[in-house]
């Protein structure tokens, strides 16, 4: 949760988020770069990070409400300063200024504009924004968690956007490197995939390098795609063209259990939840977790905002998995009818070839597509009749009571029919 | 109250009845064989379903009362109001499955040409799915549930009634091709009757007895059997030691359809139990409805009646439990009292009494040559005079009714 987060982080976030709507504004092939530089050997050892886009230019109102929440660091840790550099496209000058963080909105001494350097050669147009801070005790830890961080922007492989990190670790015998690079193909995907699609594909991806643990696709987890199944579904609280609102997005990626499995798969049997906003990886909000827990996943049933938004772009997911794969996600109550299933297909074929009658055998061999008298053993008949009374249920899965009550009754009645037969607890039966 | 005698005339009831046919095992085969087809047809068409199973409801709301025109029976019947089992509803899953594993089980009985009792059936049953059957009612159930739907009677499905039964008494039996059996000179526990209603049917019966006496407690039956009081009051004695069965019906029904002017009497305990006993005994029970209804005798309450509450002890009385209020309620609302009966069932009710050893003490007194040990005391050798006053009055008003002697001796 944010709370948990450094105001380091925080506002590592919002600010590559920043960058990520800047490079979404701009509408043609951007790059976001971060840097980050680790000074180790100093006291206290700090970080000096930047983050450096070729989207549009910046007017500043976005940094003006930068507020990470400060007041806990202390000033030794970290000025509060922000060095930005941006231009437009159409400016003849590349703009420097050095926002103050700590200092109140309306102050003065916010915002210090520095002298414009001018753009000699070239139309481009871009921002780079740098900070050093000593808040990060444990550097590791740190890097720790932006490389995941990273990761999970790739993941979205928004259009248009590439994106890479670069490390630097600063020490006495010199200095080291680590890059992170996203591959070209995520780059270079056809415009025309809409967002859902592509997250749908990186996270298959991500799935099949197990979360990004390895280089390539796990050959011993996955022989084939076919081993994922996945849904998506799309929900929009947008009334017009011109209103406001929101659009969600999900992906559900779900795959079932191998004979064989690799060890990090062993280790990782979990789920896992990822949320973005605005196309940043952020901590899932509360609104979420209030949407995925108030899913009654064993039927789906609606109930009843942001957190009706979200619920209902999940709950179109997972209708999109059960509709693609039969008997995937049933709800509870089907699967209490399919306990039952394997017990009353038994019954039927023993009744079948209990019977002395050839023609009756034969009969019920063709009804049920079977070859031939002698390749009917109770164990085909069984596994036939199984397999058809479960893909009845399947089907009528999610089916409201009344679609699901309406089948034909064995033999014709005359009488009234009643919807259905209630046990009878107390009646004494004569013996 | 009196039913209403247009719906209880029997042709308006015949229409509406509907009945549990008895049939030869190759139809009831033949029956199983189209149910499990249907379901396959279904299972398999275009637009596949899994066909739900219509039983005809036993329950009060489809249940009638049926008034023969040529003879005073009366009995209780079902219409053809039908509820449909379904698999698709959770709870009803199990009850589906139930009734299907009791269809298979009862088609290899037919096929193998045997008869099995209820109870091997529930010993079978468990063997073969113990998650489905529990207990013997549960087993009886679904018996009943497959009767419901495949409109055949209980024993055209190969399923034996376990009865309990016993008849003693001044009547001769003739099992084809077996010995002949005297019920007058046998030991107290009676002639045990058979579960197989093809062997009662096919007793030979012959009988001087003026009356057939039902008795509720074993206990009593054998007590008056010891004391040979068929030969005093010439009668047969029959008991199902408690609540009847089947069998024991049939026999009933067989004897008084053999000798039509013996007089049925029943003797019972008096309270709502004893009377719904009796019920059943007169119109059959909605439960088996479906084939109860033919057994149906008119049978008359002897006792205990609430005239004889006067001279019994408060001692022996006591306290209705929570099963007999039960049962007197559901009688209470039920069609098929008379208003005597339902007086005397409301006064069970208001005075909470319930008397079930009495029964035993009142009987002592019924034998005039009785030496044994008396439980109640001076008070009660009146009553139980009394009650056997009663008898013998009837008893010697029959007699002088009847123009011809009647009496058939062998």
């Amino acid at each position: 949760m944010a709370t948990d987060f450094s105001s380091t982080r925080r506002l590592f976030r919002s600010l590559i988020y920043l960058a990520v709507q800047r490079c979404r504004i701009a509408e043609t092939l951007c790059r976001l770069s971060i840097s980050i530089r680790c000074f180790r050997v100093s006291t206290p050892p700090f970080v000096r990070i930047s983050i450096s886009d070729t989207g549009v230019g910046s007017s500043l109102v976005e940094f003006q409400d930068l507020d990470p929440g400060m007041c806990s660091v202390s000033s030794d840790k970290w000025d509060g300063m922000l060095s930005i550099t941006t231009t437009g496209i159409r400016d003849k000058d590349i703009h420097n200024y050095r926002l103050n963080l700590r200092e109140a909105l309306t102050s003065k001494s916010r915002l210090n504009t520095l002298p414009p350097t001018r753009k000699n050669h070239g139309t481009f147009s871009g921002t780079e924004v740098c900070f050093s801070t000593a808040e990060e005790d444990n550097v590791d830890d740190f890097m720790a968690w932006v490389f995941p961080f990273v990761q999970k922007i790739f993941l979205l492989k928004t259009p248009n956007l590439a994106v890479d990190l670069t490390v630097e670790h600063t020490e006495n015998l010199g200095s080291r490197y680590n890059h992170l690079l996203q591959e070209t193909d995520d780059i270079y995907l056809p415009l025309s995939l809409s967002n859902n699609e592509r997250l749908l594909l990186s996270l298959q991806s991500y799935v099949l390098r197990h979360r990004n643990a390895l280089d390539k696709e796990c050959q011993l987890c996955f022989t084939s795609r076919d081993h994922l199944q996945f849904g998506t579904g799309v929900a929009s609280n947008i009334q017009n063209v011109r209103g406001s609102g929101q659009i969600v997005e999900v992906a559900i990626v779900i795959t079932s259990v191998q004979s064989q499995c690799c060890l990090w798969r062993l280790n990782h049997a979990t789920s896992q939840v990822m949320y973005f906003q605005e196309f940043t990886p952020f901590s899932v909000s509360q609104s979420s977790i209030d949407a995925l827990t108030s899913i009654n996943w064993r039927n789906y049933e609606r109930t009843s905002a942001d957190r009706n938004l979200i619920k209902k772009a999940v709950k179109i997911a997972l209708d999109d998995l059960k509709a693609k794969y039969a008997g995937l996600l049933l709800s509870f109550h089907s699967i209490k009818i399919r306990n039952h299933v394997p017990d009353l297909s038994r019954t039927l074929a023993g009744l079948i070839l209990s019977s002395n009658d050839p023609e009756f055998h034969s009969e019920c061999a063709s009804l049920l597509g079977l070859q031939s008298n002698d390749a009917c053993t109770k164990e085909t008949v069984d596994a036939c009749i199984r397999e058809k009374i479960i893909r009845i249920i399947e089907m009528n899965d999610g089916k409201m009571k009344v679609e699901r009550g309406s089948a034909p009754c064995l033999f014709e009645c005359e009488g009234q029919v009643k919807e259905h037969c209630p046990e009878d607890k107390d009646d004494s039966v004569e013996e | 109250m009196e039913p209403n005698l247009l719906e209880s005339s029997l042709f308006y009831a015949d229409q509406r009845l509907c009945s549990a046919e008895i049939l030869p095992p190759s139809q009831v085969r033949a029956r199983i064989e189209v149910a499990v087809l249907n379901f396959l047809k279904n299972l398999t068409a275009s637009n596949p379903t899994i066909s739900n199973l219509p039983l005809i409801s036993r329950k009060y709301d489809n249940s009638g009362l049926r008034h023969g025109l040529l003879s005073d029976v009366s009995s209780v019947f079902l219409s053809h109001s039908v509820c449909a089992r379904s698999l698709m509803r959770a709870n009803n899953a199990k009850a589906f499955v139930r009734v299907w594993m009791v269809m298979a089980m009862c088609f290899r009985i037919l096929v193998q040409g045997k008869l099995a009792t209820q109870r091997e059936l529930f010993y079978k049953l468990l063997c073969d799915a113990p998650e489905y059957f529990r207990s013997q009612r549960q087993v009886n159930r679904a018996v009943q549930d497959v009767v419901a739907l495949l409109r055949c009677t209980r024993h055209s499905l190969g399923i034996m009634a376990s009865s309990r039964g016993a008849v003693i008494g001044r009547m001769v039996l003739e099992e084809p091709g077996e010995q002949i059996v005297d019920c007058s000179v046998i030991g107290n526990a009676g002639y045990a009757i058979t579960g197989d209603l093809c062997t009662l049917s096919k007793l030979v019966l012959h009988s001087d007895a003026r009356y057939i006496i039902i008795i509720e407690k074993d206990a009593i039956f054998q007590r008056l059997a010891e004391d040979h009081f068929f030969n005093q009051i010439p009668c047969i004695l029959i008991t199902s030691k408690g609540y009847p069965d089947i069998a024991t019906r049939f026999l009933l029904h067989r004897i008084s359809q053999t000798f039509p002017d013996m007089t049925i009497l029943a003797l019972m305990d008096w309270n709502p139990a004893g009377l719904a006993i009796l019920c059943t005994y007169k119109f059959g029970s909605v439960t088996t409805g479906l084939e109860s209804y033919r057994y149906a005798c008119n049978v008359k309450w002897l006792g205990l009646r609430a005239d004889d509450l006067q001279i019994i002890p408060q001692q022996v009385m006591m306290q209705l439990k929570p099963h007999d209020i039960k049962t007197a309620k559901s009688l209470m609302s039920s069609k098929l009292l008379q208003e005597r009966y339902q007086a005397e069932l409301s006064l069970m009710q208001r005075r909470l009494y319930r008397l079930i050893t009495f029964n035993v003490i009142l009987l002592h007194e019924i034998r005039e040559k009785s030496s044994k040990v008396h439980r109640s005391g001076k008070r009660n050798a009146v009553s139980g005079k009394r009650a056997m006053r009663r008898l013998v009055r009837a008893h010697a008003r029959t007699r002088r009714e009847t123009s011809a002697n009647c009496c058939e001796r062998k």
